[in-house]
């Protein structure tokens, strides 16, 4: 009993905490990409530690619901419904058998989670349901007809939250992503990083769980090559365009493109929210300020 | 988990790592003299506020194996990934529990016993190959352009040993080291939309086992029949860092 879904949306993943480990094999860790609303989600579905839950992303899935289970959704806006009546922000939903969750395509933001008391019956692969959508390995991609078991419902108490713990920063008309210093900083000619931060780029629709991908400013790039090194999560590459690429959840493992910056982890909810034709622009901070900032959103997304 | 590192750590290593009677005395210097007389001197740069680069300097592939044998052994509560590469090893760590120093600091520590550990013995693999006509379609042209004949290229290639330096690019796809500078081509000039899993190519110094379809611009000399990746086994790819690698030509009818 659990779950049967008759609409899969534009793309819906099972996403857990991302799977670290692999990374020398050349596997990258997937995981959220909203990663405060993946918390969120979670916190209201009576989890206090999160468990596999859905990714949804653009357009939302339509769910049957065939048992009771309480769920919590946060992210993106999708106008949900249950049964065709709209459902309270910010609070725990109970759900009985037979009931239908729908929505609509996404107002604000791109991603949302529906998580699950006690998780999504699924089996973890390396210590996490993760979906690494690029390869297919982990988890999985949710299809019409695919049936998702349930956890026995909790008798935990539901749940509130004040607020969501994410709103979009702005600079003008264009969304805000603030970056450290990458590791090549000091290879690119000194113009580079000034161009980078004064630019206004515009997100387009070939960014996914890859990669942010913009169009905007072509920069200039180092006078030599690179060997192919490491690469993560919030890495700013700059390839031979010197179009700039923000590396997401299932980056390439190893990459030969220089790094001029780093999306700071405590951004990585507004780099996972953003939006084909939204404008972005980056802003530098000091590594202590990334730090700080870090600290501050892990002490307030400690919800339990 | 707050312990300090030292003792944290090293009991552990030596337990884990240097066989009672192998262990010769080393040099508390952080470039303590290698096996192959250069020194272990690093760099680190970083990356992000949760993670480091360790730089290793040009031809340092069997100091990297080393080293993230080390780190292995000696595991240390906050580092989450270590993402080794030609000359660089990628450490990401959780920054809530870990300062940059304190991973400088560990690495130093591991450094001090590169000279004095037993790797253990990489694995070996044997790896058949149906080489050329559908399966290797840049095989004649690459022949060709070598000035050898087909089979010339196909010992050639067989008769090598090579080593996995790292992964990337796709899951499981292994850089393989050992390809001869004076039988490399470049990439094609347009990659394929479609590899097949399982095509064996060459770029540069380099030879490569695709693990998946995909798009790819190596030259395809062949492809083999086994599974390069099977989320079925321990670590889902069939070969890992510094296996030693030697193919074989085989045909469909083997299999």
């Amino acid at each position: 009993m659990g779950i049967r879904v008759l609409e899969p949306g534009f793309l819906t993943t099972i996403q857990d905490k991302p799977r670290l480990g692999l990374a020398r094999y050349g596997l990258s860790e997937a995981g959220p990409m909203a990663p405060i609303s993946f918390l969120e989600a979670n916190y209201l579905a009576g989890n206090p530690q999160p468990l596999p839950c859905l990714e949804v992303t653009m357009k939302p899935p339509r769910l049957l619901f065939t048992s009771a289970t309480r769920v919590g959704i946060s992210g993106a806006d999708f106008g949900w419904r249950l049964d065709g009546r709209s459902i309270p922000d910010l609070q725990s939903i109970d759900i009985r058998p037979g009931s239908t969750l729908q929505g609509d395509y996404c107002r604000s933001g791109l991603r949302g989670y529906i998580a699950f008391e006690g998780g999504l019956q699924v089996p973890a692969w390396h210590g996490s349901a993760a979906t690494h959508v690029q390869s297919g390995l982990g988890g999985m991609r949710i299809h019409r007809n695919t049936e998702l078991a349930l956890a026995q419902p909790g008798t935990s108490p539901p749940r509130r939250l004040a607020e969501h713990a994410y709103s979009p920063l702005y600079n003008g008309s264009a969304k805000v992503l603030r970056v450290v210093d990458g590791p090549h900083a000091a290879l690119f000619p000194p113009e580079a990083m000034s161009l980078f931060t004064g630019a206004v780029y515009r997100v387009t629709d070939q960014s996914s769980r890859t990669a942010l991908r913009v169009e905007g400013l072509s920069l200039p790039s180092p006078a030599d090559p690179l060997v192919s090194a490491g690469a993560w999560h919030g890495a700013v590459q700059v390839p031979p365009s010197g179009i700039p690429q923000v590396l997401a959840a299932d980056h390439p493992a190893t990459g030969g493109y220089p790094i001029l910056a780093s999306v700071i982890r405590a951004d990585f909810e507004a780099l996972g929210q953003l939006r084909p034709r939204e404008e972005v622009r980056f802003g530098r901070v000091s590594r202590e300020t990334a730090l700080a900032l870090l600290q501050r959103l892990s002490h307030a997304m400690d919800l339990t | 988990m707050t312990k300090n590192r030292n003792e944290q750590s090293k009991p552990n290593l030596e337990a884990a790592i240097v066989a009672p009677g192998k262990c010769t005395k080393q040099s508390q210097s952080p470039a303590a003299p290698l096996g192959d007389n250069k020194n272990m001197d690093v760099r680190f740069i970083s990356a992000n506020e949760g993670a480091l680069f360790v730089e290793t300097g040009p031809d340092s592939i069997q100091r990297i194996h080393r080293l993230v044998a080390l780190l292995d052994h000696s595991p240390l509560d906050g580092l989450q990934e270590i993402t080794p590469s030609y000359t660089s090893i990628l450490l990401e760590y959780d920054p809530n529990k870990r300062t940059q120093s304190e991973i400088e600091a560990h690495v130093r520590f591991c450094l001090e016993s590169i000279g004095s550990i037993d790797l253990a013995a990489p694995q070996q693999m044997e790896i058949p190959v149906f080489y050329g006509g559908e399966y290797g379609p840049d095989l004649g042209p690459s022949a060709e352009r070598l000035g050898l004949s087909v089979s010339q290229l196909v010992e050639a290639h067989c008769e090598l040993t090579y080593t996995v330096a790292f992964f990337g690019f796709l899951p499981g796809f292994a850089y393989l080291s050992g390809w001869p500078s004076k039988l490399s081509l470049p990439r094609l000039d347009s990659p394929r939309p479609k590899v097949p899993a399982g095509s064996v190519a060459i770029a540069a110094a380099q030879c490569g086992i695709y693990p998946t379809d995909s798009p790819g611009g190596w030259r395809i000399l062949g492809r083999t029949p086994l599974k390069v990746i099977d989320t079925s086994r321990p670590n889902f790819s069939l070969l890992s860092i510094g296996a030693q690698i030697r193919f074989y030509p085989s045909n469909p009818a083997a299999w």
